[in-house]
């Protein structure tokens, strides 16, 4: 009888271990524009930061909407958390550099929109 | 059972007391880093940073997907390992540096210690192996000893 009870216990820990114990996801839509101010010969723009798709060993490439002036990409993240840490890269060089990272809040939004100038924070 | 218990929870005490007080550093400083920073940043404590959004007793979301990175066992019960680990470090650091259930948490931690060494940060090389490696030497200590004279452990089995 003892034994049966905990191995119910036992089990009913380990389905709550499994399933219900793992902070929640959502999906959130990035949207990032970045604005290139005087650069020429721009060969390739990125992003790098913290959490799926976003990386800090690798850029996320990001795509000319006016070449040399101003480029964009968009997010699908899968996250529990309610912003994301990045910084962009261009040339393969990183901004903002000994400075914080810039900062994405979206707190209780499903998609977000984020404008920043290259090396400004 | 219960003087069992009681023998796994009694600490081995050095001969003076000042032996046991310099012995209290290492139990106390890692205990501390565990809880306030290596495990509360993975698993809901009330000192998790708030960014992180995460509930009491929570693990994080990424947690889970990086254990079942290691393959086999991990990969079957991801959430189970990434639980465990993270509760190991981030309540047993508290454990740790009450000195209350020594052993049992120092076992705890080296357990998951041993993993982070093994299984994620072996092909990073030793530079990047040593956080782990520096809380698995401490943990084997007190898993052996106990908390010491000056922990919880010895106040509740003292004979009177």
């Amino acid at each position: 009888m003892i034994m049966k009870k905990l191995l119910t216990i036992s089990a009913i820990f380990l389905m709550w271990m499994q399933f219900g114990c793992v902070q929640k996801t959502r999906n959130v839509t990035i949207q990032l524009n970045l604005r290139l101010a005087g650069m020429k010969n721009i060969t390739q723009v990125g992003v790098r930061g913290n959490g799926k798709p976003l990386s800090w060993q690798k850029d996320l490439a990001m795509s000319p909407v006016i070449k040399d002036s101003l480029y964009t990409v968009t997010i699908h993240a899968i996250t529990g958390y309610n912003f994301a840490e990045l910084k962009f890269t261009v040339n393969g060089t990183m901004e903002l550099d000994g400075m914080p990272n810039r900062r994405v809040d979206f707190k209780g939004a499903k998609s977000v929109t984020y404008n920043a100038v290259f090396n400004k924070p | 059972m219960i003087s069992y218990f009681k023998r796994f929870t009694s600490p081995i005490c050095m001969p003076y007391w000042y032996q046991d007080l310099l012995l209290l550093i290492p139990r106390v400083v890692c205990g501390y880093l565990l809880t306030s920073n290596f495990g509360s940043a993975k698993f809901g404590l009330p000192w998790s940073p708030a960014d992180a959004n995460l509930h009491f007793f929570e693990v994080a979301f990424w947690f889970p997907n990086d254990v079942a990175e290691y393959g086999g066992i991990f990969k079957l019960f991801p959430a189970f390992f990434a639980w465990s680990g993270a509760f190991s470090e981030a309540v047993g650091g508290i454990f740790l540096m009450l000195g209350l259930q020594t052993r049992l948490f120092s076992i705890l931690i080296c357990c998951t210690m041993l993993v982070a060494v093994f299984m994620q940060q072996w092909q990073n090389g030793l530079w990047n192996m040593l956080p782990a490696l520096g809380f698995v030497w401490v943990a084997l200590f007190y898993s052996v000893t106990g908390s010491g004279r000056f922990g919880l452990d010895y106040l509740l089995t003292k004979q009177k």
